[in-house]
């Protein structure tokens, strides 16, 4: 991050914060009541604000391209293409994320989590990280073998 | 209090649904590869990378199977979106058994020797 960059962040980051505090101070002078809900009120108000900025900033920097995802599914194998473990971690997170917030806003609590949605989401995440793994390992492997026939093509070396 | 809870959705269904709509539209328009999806590395000496690739019937099974469990689990919360759905065991087995065929798939064509020796 150069010093242009890091200004317009800092610049960015207190417009923000400087959003969240007016909004508080606006809840807190014009809503009438008891001062505790007021207090409430405001700092709940003043932290969704913020929340919601935040969001939008790395939402806007996702879609402008300054937050590169072009190679969210893309692992290191040797096609140097997609992933199928990355892709259904993707979808079961998209998935089940949605169902969440559609649940809360249904029901207007937080859901309890049955244990069979919890393994539907273990069984997804585990079997990308076993899927690093094995490309961990055999990546190891062919750097171990290909050392190997170096080693052994070269006469000079060891001696 | 009433319009703080439709404010929280709100800024919730945009946030959320702004993440998934910019994801979909890059994956739609080539900005987030799907190229290679269906194919897997196997072990080739020819290859000057030590891997070569072709189109592996594990990949294609595990993408058939977590299609149709994300589509029932998504039917089933459209139907009823004031709480999770029932998952039948069998269908969490069927993932699961289809993954673990895809990773033994993985692992056999990737990993050196029998795999069957790696785990004595």
């Amino acid at each position: 991050m150069d010093k242009e960059d890091r200004k317009i962040f800092l610049g960015m980051f207190l417009g923000m914060v400087g959003i969240t505090i007016v909004s508080a101070f606006l809840i807190a002078v014009f809503i009438s009541g008891d001062p505790m809900l007021k207090l409430k009120l405001a700092v709940t108000y003043a932290l969704l604000v913020l929340v919601f900025l935040f969001g939008f900033v790395v939402l806007a920097a996702i879609a402008s391209g300054v937050i590169d995802i072009s190679k969210l599914l893309e692992d290191d194998s040797a096609a140097g293409g997609a992933s199928t473990s990355r892709f259904q971690l993707l979808i079961f997170t998209f998935v089940i994320g949605m169902s969440f917030a559609l649940i809360v806003a249904s029901s207007t609590k937080l859901p309890d989590v049955p244990t069979n949605i919890l393994a539907l989401l273990g069984i997804s995440a585990s079997t990308y990280g076993v899927s690093k793994g094995i490309q961990a390992g055999s990546k190891d492997s062919a750097n171990g073998s290909s050392t190997a026939q170096n080693d052994a093509a070269d006469p000079n070396k060891g001696h | 209090m009433h319009f703080l809870m439709t404010l929280a959705y709100w800024e919730g269904a945009i946030l959320f649904g702004g993440l998934f709509c910019v994801v979909l539209w890059k994956l739609m328009t080539g900005g987030i590869s799907l190229n290679y999806l269906l194919d897997g590395d196997v072990r080739d000496s020819g290859s000057p990378t030590g891997f070569s690739t072709n189109v592996s019937p594990g990949r294609i099974q595990a993408l058939i199977v977590t299609l149709l469990v994300a589509g029932y689990y998504l039917l089933q919360v459209i139907h009823n979106p004031k709480e999770f759905p029932k998952m039948p065991n069998a269908l969490l087995g069927a993932l699961a058994g289809s993954h673990v065929l895809y990773l033994v798939g993985k692992a056999q064509a990737m990993l050196p020797g029998r795999t069957p020796d790696r785990f004595k």
